[in-house]
């Protein structure tokens, strides 16, 4: 998987190309670790990913409850039908703030 | 360890030495062959010198007019008789082999010269008459063709000039000046020459050779011991100690188990240089291999530990869900069959099924966000809950609505699990169902096929504290069949990472739909495994499936 980040501000813009899985997602969350202290917004463009797993979306959650808890605000962006499909079949699209 | 000395083909110190006389003879031969030629030439020089001064001499003693005539008649002159005087006393006090005039007449390889004049010794004139040269004699043999040419040559041209050559007589190698006689109209009317020996010059540069040959071998042999020697103590030496401590190390160290078996001796290398540094570089590299190896061993074992335990983890997993089938022997109205293969040693699926009173059974198919150790905790806790909450009798919402509750609670780790929870009522076929963020079930009407039955999700359990599940009525008539799974299933992933899909694994049910559970749930695995073929395994791939029969 491949991780671009950008940091404008406090706004935090997350690129992901690949698989969001077992193998990946703790590098997800190192990776972002840091940087999420007192960011303002965080965004995720899943456009040029193609598979999210349980664990990605645990990463996911866990990124959620994070910015809930320094009120900040998390979208995901042009994630795939499959994606898609994932977020609806789990309930995840009740938490998550999802943009088409 | 004692070990037997190799003797290699081609040591190091006899490769050195063969490369150094090897160049040093070549290098011999360079100096020899040059100093040959310049001690040859600077000696063809003095005695080109030499003879010139002959040469210039003996033509002022020459009257060319005079001589011409002589030559024509035949007859000697007063002038003649005192130039063959010069010529004799010259041969007699000048070391030359000859002194002589001819006159070239043509290029054939006999009689090509009229001889004219010849200095002769007194030892000659009393000893040797009969090689005394006459006056208008024919040469005879004496001259080949191509010594004639030069001769012959040398009357035309430039005749202040004198011509050098060498030539090979019946006397031995001779070094030969020639200039030409003229006449008072400046006209060239015979050859004087002076004849050498180049045996002289030739037993010279011989002796000059030798001697530089011999000086050279005495110095090679002396600079060679001593580069031998050096070599020896500085490298050869040393090396072969630490090659002798290298090959130890590496025969005793090799399969070895134990690292202090693991010998390096010091090969006792003290020479300060780079063989001291390479010497020391080899011990260190010695000992840090010894420590790496006690530490792997360490690490290994420790490792093993873990395999082990996790080996025993995996199989308490295993334990807890039920795996004896028929489960229940005497319970008709059903049958039920559900297998799961974890992707990892331990995983985050779970089915579960029991009989929570003697009408009602439980159905359970969860997913644990990730694998491994934590997934599997977590898998142990919710499977727990559930069916606890659920021997108590709660609907399936209220059960998961309270297991969610439970599981919130310090779940640090953000887990969460997809569960999909049907209770069905045993005597009439309907049952109560609720899905957490799991996969559709798959349920085939008796006499028709397997099809997905959508209804509306509710999020997965652990995500949130607060939430309620949605529930939802469904019913079995006798012949009908239904089918639950996680992921693992429509997400197994071949080679080109393509998923196996909800389509496939219709077509999979399909394949064989009036199957018992068992026979169809091999069937799938059976097609999963095709699709994938070589790939590794991503997730659990777990499945549940009952035919329910009714009131028999």
């Amino acid at each position: 998987m491949k991780i671009d980040m950008k940091k404008e501000d406090g706004k935090l813009l997350v690129e992901l190309e690949g698989r969001l899985d077992t193998n990946t997602s703790p590098e997800l969350e190192s990776t972002l670790g840091e940087c999420l202290e007192n960011a303002e917004s965080l965004v995720f463009d899943f456009e040029k990913l193609r598979y999210i797993s349980s664990s990605g979306l645990r990463s996911l959650l866990v990124f959620q409850k994070k910015m809930n808890s320094q009120k900040g605000s998390m979208v995901i962006r042009n994630a795939n039908d499959l994606i898609m499909e994932i977020f609806e079949a789990t309930g995840f699209c009740d938490i998550l703030t999802i943009e088409k | 360890m004692k070990t037997k000395e190799k003797k290699y083909k081609h040591p190091l110190g006899r490769k050195v030495l063969a490369g150094c006389a090897t160049f040093i003879v070549f290098l011999s031969f360079l100096i020899g062959t040059l100093g040959a030629v310049i001690y040859g030439r600077g000696m063809l020089d003095k005695y080109e010198t030499y003879m010139d001064g002959i040469l210039r001499y003996t033509l002022t003693e020459i009257d060319g007019d005079d001589l011409e005539t002589c030559i024509k008649t035949g007859e000697k002159s007063e002038k003649y008789e005192k130039t063959q005087d010069v010529l004799d006393r010259i041969k007699e006090n000048y070391e030359i082999e000859f002194i002589y005039i001819v006159k070239p007449l043509d290029m054939d390889d006999h009689d090509n010269m009229i001889n004219v004049m010849a200095g002769t010794t007194a030892y000659e004139k009393k000893y040797e008459k009969e090689t005394l040269m006459m006056l208008g004699e024919l040469t005879g043999s004496a001259y080949s063709s191509e010594v004639a040419e030069i001769y012959l040559k040398r009357m035309s041209g430039d005749s202040d000039k004198i011509t050098y050559f060498s030539n090979k007589t019946e006397f031995g190698y001779d070094y030969t000046g020639l200039v030409p006689v003229v006449n008072s109209n400046g006209d060239p009317i015979a050859i004087l020459a002076v004849d050498i020996s180049m045996n002289e010059i030739r037993s010279v540069l011989i002796r000059y050779i030798m001697t530089l040959l011999i000086g050279l071998l005495v110095l090679v042999t002396v600079f060679l011991t001593g580069i031998y020697q050096w070599l020896g103590k500085r490298i050869i030496t040393p090396i072969s100690r630490i090659q002798t401590s290298a090959k130890n190390f590496v025969e005793s160290s090799h399969g070895q188990k134990d690292p202090e078996n693991i010998l390096f001796e010091n090969p006792g290398v003290w020479s300060a240089d780079e063989m001291q540094e390479l010497s020391e570089s080899l011990i260190t590299m010695a000992s840090d291999l010894k420590n790496y190896m006690k530490n792997l061993i360490v690490e290994t074992k420790e490792k093993e530990r873990i395999g082990t335990e996790l080996a025993l983890a995996t199989q308490i997993q295993a334990d807890m869900l039920p795996s004896i089938f028929p489960p229940f022997p005497d319970r008709k109205e059903f049958d039920i069959y559900a297998t799961m293969t974890p992707a990892k040693e331990v995983g985050g699926d779970f089915y579960d099924f029991f009989l929570v009173d003697e009408n009602h059974l439980a159905l359970v198919m969860a997913d644990v966000s990730g694998k491994g150790v934590p997934a599997a905790l977590f898998m142990v806790i919710a499977k727990t809950l559930i069916k606890n909450r659920a021997q108590v009798g709660d609907s399936p919402a209220e059960i998961l609505s309270n297991v969610n509750e439970q599981l919130c609670e310090g779940n640090e780790a953000e887990l969460f699990v997809t569960v999909w929870l049907g209770i069905l009522e045993i005597s009439t076929g309907k049952g109560i169902a609720a899905n957490a963020g799991h996969e559709h079930p798959v349920i085939r009407r008796k006499g028709g096929a397997y099809e997905i039955v959508r209804y509306r999700h509710s999020p997965a359990v652990a995500i949130m504290e607060g939430m309620s599940f949605q529930e939802h009525e469904f019913e079995l008539h006798p012949g009908d069949s239904l089918y639950v799974y996680t992921d693992g299933v429509p997400e197994a992933t071949n080679g080109d990472e393509e998923l196996f899909g909800t389509d496939r694994m219709l077509a999979a049910l399909n394949k064989n739909k009036e199957a018992a559970p068992r026979e169809l749930l091999a069937e799938v695995k059976r097609e999963i495994d095709a699709f994938v073929g070589e790939a590794s395994q991503f997730d659990d791939i777990t499945m549940m499936g009952l035919t329910f029969f009714g009131d028999v």
